[in-house]
């Protein structure tokens, strides 16, 4: 599949569905801006209804490693965590060649960053206590499955309007029966020793980092609002930190997991499970 | 012998009817002539003379008779009205009375020719306002006018500047027929006439050249010079026929031989000669120049061009270098790929902005760095502005316009010269007056300045009414002091 | 070495110097449509300036990655072209610019044809007039590099593209070997300014003569003013491999320099150019 600019692919979709192979009825959502959409490393997210129906349009800017069988992986998993994509092979026109698009289903709601930005500014303590608590239990139920997200951040994190917590974006997601496909994660959320690993454990640094990082602000309000994973080696607030975590082992463990040589945290669904927060 | 009837007497005597008799009597003097007086020999007086239809031109004699036999003179004088060739003579004896410082009054006989217009002026009038029409004429009517001298036997003796006429439509005219001296070589008549046809067709050819020939050369060795300038001019700017016709004037050669080369020259097209006018100037030494033959590029050089054989190579100029072998300019890069050129060009200028003045045998030209003709080398004259991005160039008609670098014509109105551009505004001239126009073509002020120069800085000098000043891009005046 | 991704704490940044003498203003044909090499260059250009607010676009703000300074050169100047030296990409994106109507059209496999219209924004306007002071925008570019390096001391070191269509005419070629020096020279943490330069064909020239991304063997074939651009640009490090490969099919180190390349091939050469947008994270 040869790369398209972010512009191409908008101005595919000014044309609307007459671009699409099987879509129908489909309408992109605009803004002052125009398209509204959200850039990522592989392509753009567009926010569209399609039949009436919200959904947000991955649409790639270059080779993705997405394919049929990862998306009919994906529909044979059952999990409330999931937002099960629609793998659309082949949809878009391009001009002089199709692209893939995925289909997902809209998730009204927030991202887990932009929630964390907003908790932290307005110094709603409690409600980040419920976050910490929603995002507890999405990390038991990642670790207690078969299948991992694989590119775990906070902006793949959707906290809905009742707070719970919705992961999006499963393009990297990991299952035994699954081949590697290549896909490393997002820096910084990735350890630096995980390379191309492809294995149960590729979420385990994430899971630690965005934990360990709600905790230290629960636990210390004066640290700085802006940074909202604080606990990221490359922030420097380790000193500041571990001393939080001083009579809270398991905490201390998942902080100290963030520096060491290896991505595989052990006894990380017991720290989460056993969290002392 | 001392004169005793001074020149002013004549001047008298034809401003006075009372004084005339028979033709003279309905002829005068034309007020812009001032004293009237054209030339002033050894032994006659020459001036124009009108009547109410054209122009005559009179001879009369300093002493009491001209200095030729009257027999030969008169049978000459019958000769002119048969002979198309030459210009109608009258011979009017004793129509003229003149007195001298005692008052005595003396008869003068007179020659009148009916007035054409002698070469120097027809250069001047014809050559500069592009009349190649009537100058192609003129050349052919040389060329006639030689075969005729050959065929009817004729010789005149006193072919020159102001024998050699031509009348409106360029026929040539040989006036001072009866007067010519008797005995000259034939051959001498076919050098006057071949002279006349290589100063026609330089002057109609190339106009800066024509101010160092419109006046004659009064000695031998500057007439030699000029002529060997004319033929390295020739010879360099590849232009055969003229090249010819000089060698054959040099080498005196024989009246067949010259007549063949009017034969070719007024066959010729007009084609500028750069190189002539530093030369005529003596800015270049014509020895830089003389080439036995023409030197064609050698096969190779279609292929790379060597640069290590080049007569010249030029530094690189938009990465493109400029080069001369032999006679013959080019174009090529770095590793010695030519650039493969529509014409074969004469002479080359650098690669400015991806643009290039050539000249070749037709005209000016521009070509863009893949050799391409921009604008057909059919230009009088031709300027790129690389700074503006704009071209000046002067047509076959005289006309100034300025084009953009495609060649397309950017200016509605044309001018007499347009150029000096910088800034955004192009100096342009019409008569004797200047203007501005914008590099878009649209003329900024009228054409009111006795001078105008070019911008910079936004200002221009111009002067206008005796009066110098600067003015600024809207055409108002930003300084009044006196330059 | 080059190894930093593109934080808003660690920006990324650009410089581009774009020749605007006179012969930019010779035709040349973008995507099938007949218009100036410098009506080209400016819509690629600007084209370049969307693509990186698209890709750093949030949900409710541009993530300010990247700044980026657009240095327009000739006659005898080298100007800023967004307003005076560096813009962020946020400041950029607020600008205020001229919006261009252009009429897209596309045809389906099966032949159905439509048309839509597009806004387009434009920040760079075509302009063609002068010589080429290519050493006065080297200058220029030095400076910004080295106020920008010291104010982000760790982040990925600034890319210069400088895109022309001829030779400097306001410098030597030893004079201008300095300067790319001395702009090379400038270095944050994770590295050396990165120089690429693109030389733009002229409309008649040979294909054959293009060389994109060349090695040192290849260069030896080069003409002396192709010989200088190569010798000025800078080796690209790893992370650029793989496009350059997918790009040329020819294998690293690759030099950053593409002589007599056709215009169509801009945009793709910018892309590579501006690769790190891939690293924003």
């Amino acid at each position: 599949m040869p790369k398209f600019s972010t512009r191409e692919i908008l101005e595919s979709l000014c044309f609307g569905d007459s671009m699409f192979r099987t879509l129908s009825n489909v309408e992109p959502l605009t803004d002052s801006r125009g398209i509204r959409f959200v850039a990522g490393r592989e392509g753009i997210v567009v926010a569209a209804e399609v039949e009436g129906k919200r959904v947000a349009l991955k649409c790639y800017t270059r080779p993705n490693s997405a394919n049929v069988s990862l998306f009919s992986l994906l529909d044979s998993i059952d999990s409330p965590l999931l937002a099960k994509p629609q793998f659309l092979p082949q949809e878009l026109w391009m001009g002089n060649c199709y692209t893939d698009i995925t289909l997902y289903p809209w998730i009204e709601g927030e991202t887990l960053e932009w929630t964390m930005r907003y908790l932290l500014h307005n110094h709603f303590r409690e409600r980040l206590a419920d976050l910490l608590g929603e995002f507890r239990k999405v990390a038991l139920q990642l670790l207690e499955a078969e299948w991992r997200h694989g590119d775990l951040k906070p902006e793949n994190i959707i906290v809905t309007p009742d707070g719970s917590l919705r992961l999006i974006d499963c393009d990297s997601i990991y299952h035994p029966t699954l081949p590697s496909r290549g896909h490393t994660g997002t820096p910084p959320f990735v350890h630096r020793s995980r390379g191309d690993a492809y294995d149960s454990h590729i979420d385990d640094y994430s899971i630690a980092l965005i934990i360990t990082s709600l905790a230290a602000h629960l636990l210390d309000q004066t640290l700085p609002a802006d940074k909202t994973l604080i606990t990221l080696p490359s922030e420097g607030f380790y000193p500041i930190v571990a001393p939080l975590f001083d009579e809270r082992p398991h905490l201390k463990a998942l902080l100290d997991a963030l520096y060491s040589s290896d991505y595989k945290i052990d006894q990380l669904h017991n720290h989460i499970l056993n969290l002392d927060v | 012998m001392k004169k005793l009837i001074p020149l002013t007497a004549y001047i008298e005597a034809l401003g006075n009817s009372l004084q005339c008799s028979g033709t003279l009597s309905h002829l005068h003097l034309h007020p812009s002539q001032g004293d009237g007086i054209q030339r002033v020999g050894p032994h006659t007086i020459e001036c124009d003379l009108f009547d109410t239809s054209r122009k005559w031109h009179l001879t009369l004699p300093t002493d009491s008779r001209f200095p030729i036999d009257q027999q030969i003179l008169q049978s000459r004088v019958v000769f002119t009205h048969s002979c198309s060739l030459l210009v109608e003579t009258i011979f009017e004896p004793s129509t003229l009375t003149v007195y001298d410082s005692l008052g005595r009054p003396h008869q003068r006989d007179v020659l009148l020719e009916i007035g054409y217009t002698p070469l120097d002026d027809f250069m001047r009038q014809n050559c500069a306002v592009s009349r190649r029409s009537i100058v192609r004429n003129a050349l052919e009517s040389l060329h006639s006018a030689a075969v005729s001298l050959t065929q009817y036997k004729i010789t005149h003796g006193a072919l020159d500047r102001h024998t050699i006429c031509f009348d409106d439509c360029g026929e040539v005219q040989l006036a001072g027929y009866p007067l010519a001296p008797l005995a000259s070589s034939p051959t001498r008549d076919h050098e006057s006439l071949a002279m006349a046809a290589l100063l026609l067709y330089v002057g109609a050819s190339d106009l800066t050249a024509l101010r160092f020939l419109s006046h004659s050369s009064h000695n031998g060795d500057e007439h030699t010079r000029r002529l060997r300038c004319i033929l390295s001019a020739a010879q360099h700017h590849n232009n055969t026929p003229l090249a010819n016709i000089a060698h054959d004037i040099l080498t005196r050669a024989s009246a067949g031989a010259l007549t063949s080369s009017i034969a070719r020259l007024s066959e010729h097209p007009f084609a500028p000669l750069p190189l002539l006018t530093p030369l005529l100037a003596g800015e270049r030494k014509s020895s830089e120049f003389i080439f036995d033959t023409l030197q064609p590029l050698p096969a190779e050089d279609e292929v790379r061009v060597d640069f290590a054989h080049c007569d010249e190579v030029f530094p690189p100029s938009d990465t493109i270098i400029r080069y001369r072998k032999s006679n013959r300019w080019g174009y090529a890069y770095y590793d010695g790929q030519p650039i493969r050129l529509e014409r074969q060009i004469l002479s080359a200028h650098d690669f400015e902005e991806g643009r290039a003045v050539v000249i070749t045998p037709r005209g000016y030209g521009l070509i863009d760095s893949s050799g391409k003709m921009v604008m057909n080398d059919v230009w009088r004259s031709l300027v790129w502005y690389c700074e503006e991005n704009i071209v000046a160039a002067e047509n076959d008609k005289g006309e100034w316009h300025i084009y953009d670098r495609m060649g397309h014509q950017i200016s509605a109105m044309s001018a007499d010269w347009m150029g000096d551009a910088a800034e955004g505004y192009v100096v342009a001239r019409r008569g004797d007056k200047y203007c501005y126009y914008s590099i878009n073509g649209a003329r900024c002020t009228d054409f009111i300045y006795d001078e105008a120069y070019a911008f910079q800085d936004g200002k221009a000098l111009v002067c206008y009414k005796g009066h110098h000043y600067y003015i600024d891009t809207t055409g108002h005046q930003t300084d009044l002091k006196k330059v | 070495m080059y190894n930093s991704q593109i934080t808003r704490a660690n920006k990324g940044a650009f410089i581009l110097l774009l020749d605007r003498s006179g012969s930019m203003a010779e035709q040349t044909i973008l995507n099938g449509n007949v218009m100036t090499k410098a009506q080209a260059l400016a819509d690629v250009v600007n084209s370049l300036l969307t693509e990186l607010i698209n890709r750093c676009r949030k949900e409710r703000f541009i993530g300010d990655y990247f700044d980026v300074a657009i240095i327009g050169y000739s006659g005898d100047e080298a100007d800023s072209l967004l307003g005076s030296g560096w813009q962020s990409i946020v400041d950029i994106d607020s600008m205020a610019t001229d919006i261009t109507r252009h009429r897209l059209e596309r045809r389906l496999p099966d032949g159905t044809a439509y048309a839509t219209i597009v806004d387009r924004r434009a920040w760079i306007k075509p302009y063609a007039k002068g010589r080429t002071p290519m050493a006065k925008a080297l200058s220029s570019a030095t400076r910004l590099a080295s106020s920008w390096c010291r104010k982000h001391p760790l982040s990925f070191p600034p890319i210069v593209i400088n895109i022309s269509d001829g030779e400097a005419t306001d410098s030597s070629h030893e004079q201008i070997a300095q300067l790319a020096d001395k702009l090379k020279a400038i270095s944050t943490s994770d590295g050396n300014v990165l120089l690429m330069n693109i030389h733009l064909s002229g409309q008649y020239e040979n294909e054959e003569c293009s060389l994109r991304f060349p090695s040192e063997r290849e260069a030896l074939s080069l003409g002396r003013h192709a010989k200088l651009l190569f010798n000025i640009s800078s080796t690209l490090p790893e992370l650029y491999n793989q496009e350059i490969e997918e790009f040329t099919g020819a294998k690293p180190p690759f030099r950053a320099i593409c002589y007599n390349a056709p215009i169509d091939e801009l945009v793709s050469l910018l892309a590579i150019g501006s690769l790190t947008m891939d690293r924003m994270i």
